[in-house]
């Protein structure tokens, strides 16, 4: 990859003999893949490999294009300010399609169980394939595009370095895409580990791994030229996020393949071993991609979007080391009175405990940056939404630890309390920090004064919190009422209820949860539609112009 | 290796590595030395600069509260 | 030592600052995962514990395929409400050799630990078919595909194979049988006596109601009914199990 080479020296575009080497691996991949194809054990194998074929013939072609431009002096889209911004501006775009597919898949999910007939009785769009997709399609492709986009545009400020590599930067974008479409098409043709959130197969995980390695080298490649001498918080965040995925990701999907050319693996290991491997994954999954990627983000665009500094560098560096070493320790609180060794879950419980203090310390200190400018909350529901995004990092942060209690656990463990839970960081932390990072990014990439509409911003904050709200808590009704009826007993010393009477009783709330799902995804629906008007460089007139301009006065009304 | 000594051994021995990572951070984050520096480092985001160009605040205010 | 200690080199060297994070990231998942890998205590000593059978297998791999872990644990915890509802809680030694495991993380179906031998073959036919038609309350998704769809064993030798490498005991003499063992425990009145040696416990009958194929819906069912029916737990008190 052309990650090392000088700045400068080749145009941007033009193939440099790294460049070449890229086709030639590209090319020997397609090879590789049409052999599998031509022996696939059985159908999902051979329609990926095929879907890898044609994704590596399309790269080949796409940098052969990129070089033909180049040579007739065609401008490159990236390169007005002397950043590589055209990677992220795709990021952008990408964060806004897989967002508001992943939103729609779960709201499907929602419904089906709800009103299941909506299974329609099929293999590829039943619950049980469609919630991976679901779950994937938001964590990876939407939050995971919105990382890999971001940190792409905040190392490169913070550094004040233009990102390392003409392909490269590409490779890691595509190659992402096409890991989730692998992923993605797997699911409905029922191709899975079955490891929640890790659910793609063996080959798919070997391709991320490369991809992610790229995305490793790129990232410190670009640090590594930055003209400024320390380096800035969010790319610590970002950083310990990139290696500590890549580090999960190995060792949570050590398998064997049945075949080379079959898309079914087994675990390498068995059982409780499997277990605890797969939580100390899921676990830190939550909190190297869920959340220091995402604190990273905080910490370059609440400052940005507030226009003050971070109100306590020194906090941020506390909470960072203190973040990332008990993090990792908190995994085994999924597996409370599991056959999981004593030892083991009390550690987790413990770990997790005090897991509460440095994301806290998070939290304050992106609450806190907006000391001096808080005005703008009412001013800028950019700001508004980035605020109210790390208010739900510490309103999940603090029911984390909660329900690792023990205690806590056993009743919520098993029922839809975890779902609320997961939600309230999903949707209203990454979710809402994600949608304000790119609110601010499009005007950003794109040279546009403002955004088309700060009203529309507005509704899409007012409709999605009441989504939030309905969801999370219709969550915790039907979570701990269910958890309550499983252990209530009767007169007689008898359990009460029978399993189908407390799947009964949860009904009217799975039909409130769609319908937050369903708010939730209107508002990403608004928000697509008032990026898509600002990339076209359109201005909504009719409202006050307001935000960055620090000299406007005039508060906006109340909406 | 017996179920007790693990627990013991690894329970004792993460708190020692977590109590004095913890102090190490601290002793740095807290040292009077170091506030310049963070203080530049809290406001680097404000800057906007183009590749390779020295770094001016874009809000040349110096903000005494943050920091603290 | 600290006087010494710079954050400063920290800070102006990301390779460093990689390898310091990359450190202390690991070091809780070593502390926490090594030990149960070491700790012969972890995985308890109980008679009957064997590797699944072909069809089990076979039908292991279609509960996976639909996402049936989704809403269904396999973990009964040690909690009295729970023993009461799904029977004695779950050893570690009975998921020795699920690769991967199936514990799960939600219930918005019943705990399957121990679903072996609760229903009828019938019961589950018609389940699967149509949830609502046997449990008004479900929200269960129907499977009348599975019935329809012949098995696709092509390669359950490799399927072996791949687990022998991960540690569990086929050996070639399992593997060698594996089509047979499969087709003799879907069929009625087969030769089973090899089937019973290799895999003691095993139940052979024709599950799906249709003896002239080897459907999907066989090797689901004769999964569900073998799970948590290995282990004779008359044979233990509580005190045997380490908890």
């Amino acid at each position: 990859m052309a990650i090392s080479g000088a700045p400068g020296t080749t145009p941007p575009g033009i193939m440099t003999s790294s460049a070449w080497a890229v086709v030639v691996a590209l090319i020997a991949g397609a090879f590789l893949f049409i052999a599998i194809a031509a022996n696939a054990q059985d159908a999902p194998m051979a329609v990926h490999a095929w879907i890898f074929v044609a994704a590596f013939l399309a790269g080949v072609m796409a940098i052969g294009n990129r070089h033909m431009n180049a040579m007739q002096g065609g401008a490159l889209a990236d390169d007005g300010t002397g950043y590589a911004d055209g990677v992220v501006k795709a990021g952008a775009i990408a964060t806004l399609f897989w967002g508001v597919t992943g939103f729609l898949v779960g709201v499907v999910i929602a419904l089906q169980l709800a009103f299941p007939v909506l299974n329609f009785d099929t293999d590829f769009l039943n619950f049980g394939r469609l919630r991976p997709l679901h779950t994937s399609a938001v964590i990876f492709a939407f939050g995971g595009n919105a990382l890999i986009a971001t940190s792409f545009y905040v190392v490169q400020r913070t550094s004040r370095a233009r990102l390392a590599g003409d392909i490269a930067p590409w490779f890691v974008f595509w190659g992402y895409q096409l890991f989730i479409v692998i992923a993605a098409t797997g699911y409905l043709m029922g191709v899975t580990q079955s490891k929640e959130y890790a659910e793609p197969e063996w080959y798919a995980d070997i391709w991320l791994t490369i991809v992610w390695v790229v995305y490793l080298l790129v990232f410190l490649a670009t640090l590594a030229r930055r003209k400024e001498p320390h380096i800035y918080v969010a790319n610590w965040f970002y950083l310990a996020f990139i290696v500590t995925i890549a580090m999960l990701h190995i060792g949570n999907n050590l398998a064997i393949p049945e075949t080379l050319t079959s898309s079914k693996s087994y675990a390498l290991f068995p059982g409780v071993q499997d277990a605890l491997i797969q939580w100390w994954y899921g676990h830190n999954a939550v909190g190297f991609f869920l959340t220091a990627g995402f604190l990273g983000m905080m910490y370059y665009f609440v400052p940005k979007r507030a226009e003050r500094p971070v109100y306590s560098y020194r906090l941020s560096i506390v909470h960072f080391w203190s973040l990332i070493f008990i993090y990792i320790w908190a995994g085994p609180h999924h597996l409370h009175f599991t056959a999981l060794p004593d030892w083991a879950q009390t550690l987790g419980m413990t770990f997790s405990i005090m897991l509460w203090m440095p994301s806290w310390g998070g939290m304050i200190n992106g609450l806190m940056t907006l000391s001096g400018a808080w005005d703008k909350l009412r001013t800028d529901p950019v700001i508004r939404m980035l605020v109210v995004s790390v208010a739900f990092y510490g309103m999940s942060t603090f029911e984390g630890p909660v329900m690792s209690i023990k205690a806590v656990n056993s009743l919520s463990h098993y029922t839809d309390w975890t779902v609320g839970h997961v939600h309230s960081g999903a949707l209203g932390w990454v979710g809402f920090i994600s949608f304000g990072a790119i609110y601010c990014l499009i005007p950003w990439l794109w040279k546009r004064e403002r955004l088309y509409s700060l009203a529309l911003v507005s509704w899409h904050f007012w409709i999605a919190t009441l989504g939030i709200v309905l969801y999370i808590t219709a969550m915790w009704v039907s979570g701990i009422l269910q958890g309550l009826m499983w252990r209530a007993y009767d007169a007689q010393g008898f359990l009460e209820y029978s399993f189908a009477e407390t799947v009964a009783a949860m009904h009217p709330f799975y039909v409130i949860r769609a319908l937050g799902g369903l708010l939730f995804l209107a508002g990403a629906l608004i928000m697509v539609y008032n990026c898509w008007m600002t990339i076209k460089g359109r201005y909504r007139e009719s409202e006050p112009l307001s935000v960055p301009a620090p000299a406007r006065a005039m508060p906006q009304p109340a909406e | 290796m017996t179920y007790d000594m693990a627990r013991t051994w690894f329970g004792t021995g993460g708190l020692i590595l977590m109590v004095v990572l913890f102090a190490i951070v601290l002793v740095y984050a807290l040292r009077p030395s170091n506030k310049q520096k963070f203080d530049h480092l809290a406001a680097l985001p404000l800057k906007e600069d183009g590749p390779g160009e020295a770094g001016k605040p874009q809000h040349g205010k110096k903000d005494t509260e943050s920091g603290a | 030592m600290f006087k010494k200690f710079s954050h400063e080199k920290i800070e102006k060297n990301s390779i460093l600052l990689l390898i310091l994070t990359l450190i202390t990231v690991a070091i809780g998942g070593l502390v926490e995962i090594v030990p149960t890998f070491l700790i012969k205590s972890t995985i308890e000593d109980v008679k009957g514990v064997r590797p699944y059978s072909p069809l089990e297998l076979a039908g292991r791999n279609i509960y996976i395929r639909e996402g049936c872990y989704n809403c269904h644990s396999q973990m009964i915890r040690s909690l009295r409400s729970e023993v009461e509802r799904y029977g004695h809680y779950s050893l570690a030694a009975e998921s020795k050799y699920d690769h991967p495991f199936q514990w799960g993380s939600k219930r918005t179906g019943p705990d399957l630990a121990r679903v072996g031998g609760k229903y009828s073959d019938e019961w589950h036919r018609l389940h699967m078919a149509d949830p609502r038609a046997v449990v008004p309350e479900s929200v269960m998704p129907g499977y009348p595909f599975l019935e329809r769809r012949p098995l696709d064993y092509r390669n359950i030798e490799s399927g072996l194979r791949a687990l022998a490498r991960a540690g569990v005991p086929y050996d070639d003499e399992h593997i060698a049988n594996a089509r047979a063992d499969l087709e003799a425990q879907a069929t009625p009145d087969a030769d089973i006596d090899g089937l019973m040696q290799r895999y003691p416990k095993a139940q052979a009958r024709d599950f799906d109601g249709n003896p002239k194929m080897i459907s999907e819906l066989d090797a689901l069912i004769a999964y569900l009914q073998m799970l948590g029916t290995l282990v004779d737990f008359s044979a233990y008190e509580n005190a045997d199990f380490r908890q």
